[in-house]
């Protein structure tokens, strides 16, 4: 993954697009504590609403694999009542922690 | 440079929004939520509205119709920026947006901003109604609608549920209302959105909502409002639920209206009330009956007895008159106590009636009160009701007694009475049963009755009367239960300084009277003359038939005035019976000047189920005879017919 590649494709200048960035970090490092607490307690729409609003900063950012990995939890979660979502919500943490380095 | 306020919650958007905004020199405001957004519009007029279509604390939906009713705002320009713009084309519809662009990159979205702006400008807008920008490079996501199907689900659940939901935030703001709360409240969405919840209460329950609602909040558990509040002449309970989760703390409040149940619950404690003091009244005044007579009886003695000047005649005369008011009290008493004893029979009201104005009570009544006229308008041929005479008696009395003692100085009391068909609710009653009623109207132009003091006229002993001057306090009462014990209704209509009319109705009966002077039905049987009856009702034409034929008459029937014109010219009869209001066509003065018109000496009597009118009167100037007010009895229909039969011919 490539800051300048990335602004570039969103129509930012650097600095703009790292401003952006880090706001996305930790707003997305919030949610995913809150998604990790809504799944542990079966609260299954919140954590649904989470995914989604995870999913839409992604795109906004033009962060493809955060975005789709983001999309992969919101529709496991539809698909089942008992979704085990724990090792897709550990990637999106693992990119979140790359993205954390990267900036 | 524009000014424009972007509305969304996510962070993100906002800093994008702010950033490529101002960089092409706009001033840009943020807010977080719709409520945000509105407070911020006391102090900001944007010309620009960027609105993200969900939010928490009021959607971008309700924000928008919001912005459009205010007045300053009406002509905003807004734009819709939505993440669901391709699933929710219906919701975006509704939001009466001038713009949509669809969320997606920010490099397609920047494009579709900078070119909403660009038109606002330029003042280029009219294409982008119904629009979507940026649809076309998202998709419609069937996740996406599952999680909206959900949000929707609910929504349209709390919608069609009994209760009002409001949801409440920091400072008791409103941010959500159901279709229940808002037609329980009688507002508008776009007006009770924001406001402050309590200033729905009158300053009266204020304090107890505010700390109910305190209590939700400390207790973090449900807490009702003890005593219901009254809202917009409504009787309504509220239950406070805290809902509390990592991000947010708000406060549902559900609103049930109780002003019918209310209303019910005063009615059957009135009701039981008055049974359970009846049954007291009934025990006491049994006892007191004997006792009384012992009292009331000597003093009259012993007055006959003593000199005119003995210094004992002023306290036995006291004595004595005391002892009468105490035997009038205990008469009302034994009526009350009598009620729902089965002593009904075929009595008449206008007999009754005509019974009290020959009495020396109202003889009485009259002489305290000379500057009062009572005026009388009896319905001649009044159907009978199934009732008890005593009771019906002292209702007559007592309603007025009321009257005439309502009147201060002059004034008028007027006495009506009238058969008529009830087929809708009366004023105070639910339902009431269809059908033939007898009403009794008795209307004073007194002082009138307070809304509170009507409230409560029924009940024993409440009076505004002296005590002991006139009236027993019963006399109310005993007109309830008279009329509650002939399955009655009652309809009090008053206003202060302008006087009181009091209507009774009670069912009506088609069963004679035992009344000696009543004519023997040989007295007004036909004998095969013949009859026509013209009525445009088909019901009233076959009862009128059946009448006639047990008569003894012979008859033949036309549903109009035309059908009987054309009928009398090919065949003479004896009679015709003709319905004056007739519709559409000829009416009965039309049809019987046209039929004088070929046979001037055709006898005939006019019947409608409305009041003599001037029609009326013509036709009997042309030579009708008695005018019958439907609904109209065997003996009055056969009396009518025989006197006109017997009479000469026009």
């Amino acid at each position: 993954m490539n800051l300048k590649h990335l602004s570039d494709k969103m129509g930012l200048d650097e600095n703009e697009y790292i401003d952006l960035l880090y706001l996305f970090i930790d707003t997305a490092t919030a949610d995913l504590v809150n998604l990790k607490t809504a799944v542990s307690n079966e609260y299954m729409n919140k954590a649904a609403g989470i995914a989604h609003s995870l999913k839409g900063a992604a795109l906004n950012m033009g962060l493809t694999d955060f975005f789709e990995t983001a999309a992969t939890i919101e529709a496991e979660i539809h698909r089942g009542p008992r979704a085990d979502v724990g090792q897709l919500i550990h990637r999106l943490t693992e990119l979140l922690a790359d993205l954390t380095r990267m900036v | 440079m524009l000014k424009i306020l972007v509305v969304d919650n996510h962070p993100l958007i906002l800093k994008f929004m702010s950033g490529l905004l101002r960089k092409k020199g706009h001033e840009v405001l943020t807010a977080s939520d719709g409520i945000s957004a509105i407070d911020m519009l006391k102090t900001h007029h944007p010309d620009v509205f960027f609105i993200d279509l969900i939010m928490p604390h009021i959607g971008g939906e309700q924000l928008c119709r919001i912005i459009r009713s205010l007045p300053d705002f009406n002509s905003a320009f807004l734009v819709v920026i939505s993440a669901i713009a391709a699933e929710e084309k219906q919701r975006i519809d509704g939001c009466l947006a001038d713009a949509v662009i669809a969320k997606g990159p920010f490099d397609k979205m920047s494009a579709h901003v900078l070119r909403v702006i660009d038109d606002f400008e330029s003042g280029r807008v009219d294409h982008l109604k119904g629009k979507i920008l940026g649809l076309d490079e998202i998709y419609e996501r069937e996740i996406t609608k599952e999680l909206l199907a959900a949000k929707k689900h609910y929504e349209v659940t709390l919608n069609h549920i009994s209760e009002g939901f409001l949801e409440l935030i920091e400072k008791n703001r409103i941010v959500y209302a159901n279709h229940t709360a808002i037609s329980i409240l009688d507002t508008f969405e776009e007006e009770i959105l924001s406001s402050n919840f309590m200033e729905l209460f009158q300053p009266e329950d204020q304090k107890r909502v505010a700390e109910c609602i305190e209590a939700t909040g400390k207790l973090q558990k449900a807490v009702s409002l003890g005593e219901p509040a009254d809202i917009n002449k409504k009787t309504v309970e509220f239950k406070f639920i805290p809902l509390k989760d990592e991000d947010q703390h708000s406060i549902v409040a559900i609103l049930t209206d109780v002003t019918h149940q209310k209303h019910l619950e005063a009615q059957l404690q009135r009701a039981q009330k008055m049974e359970a003091i009846g049954t007291l009244a009934g025990g006491v005044a049994h006892d007191l009956n004997n006792i009384l007579s012992g009292i009331v009886s000597y003093p009259e003695l012993l007055l006959m007895q003593i000199p005119e000047d003995s210094d004992l005649r002023a306290p036995l005369q006291t004595m004595w008159d005391s002892g009468r008011k105490a035997v009038t009290i205990v008469q009302d008493l034994l009526t009350l106590a009598r009620r729902g004893v089965e002593t009904m029979e075929a009595v008449n009201l206008n007999t009754i009636i005509d019974q009290y104005m020959r009495s020396p009570e109202y003889q009485k009544l009259q002489s305290y009160h000379p500057m009062v006229e009572i005026r009388t308008e009896l319905c001649e041929d009044l159907m009978n009701i199934m009732g008890s005479p005593v009771h019906l008696s002292k209702t007559v009395m007592n309603l007025l007694s009321n009257a005439v003692e309502a009147v201060d100085n002059k004034g008028e009391v007027y006495i009506k009475t009238d058969n008529c068909y009830v087929d809708r609710p009366i004023n105070g009653y639910e339902t009431v049963a269809e059908g033939e009623y007898i009403l009794m109207k008795i209307a004073d132009t007194g002082s009138g009755i307070s809304a509170a003091d009507l409230e409560h006229i029924f009940e024993p002993f409440y009076t505004k009367k002296k005590m002991g001057r006139s009236g027993t306090g019963l006399g109310m009462a005993v007109v309830w239960g008279a009329v509650k014990d002939h399955k009655g209704y009652i309809d009090i209509q008053s206003s202060i300084g302008e006087g009181t009319t009091v209507v009774l109705y009670f069912p009506a009966t088609r069963r004679r009277f035992d009344e000696k002077n009543v004519l023997p039905v040989e007295d007004y049987m036909g004998n095969g003359e013949t009859i026509l009856v013209v009525d445009d009702v088909k019901e009233q034409r076959e009862i009128t038939c059946s009448m006639l034929s047990t008569l003894g008459y012979i008859v033949e029937t036309v549903p109009s005035g035309e059908a009987a014109v054309e009928f009398l010219s090919r065949i003479a009869l004896d009679l015709i019976v003709l319905d004056m209001i007739m519709d559409p066509g000829m009416d009965g003065l039309d049809t019987y000047q046209k039929i004088v018109e070929g046979n001037p000496r055709q006898k005939a009597i006019i019947v409608s189920g409305f009041s003599e009118t001037d029609r009326i009167f013509e036709a009997q100037r042309l030579g009708a005879g008695a005018y019958l007010r439907k609904p109209f009895t065997l003996d009055k229909l056969g009396q009518a017919i025989k006197k006109e039969l017997k009479g000469p011919k026009p």
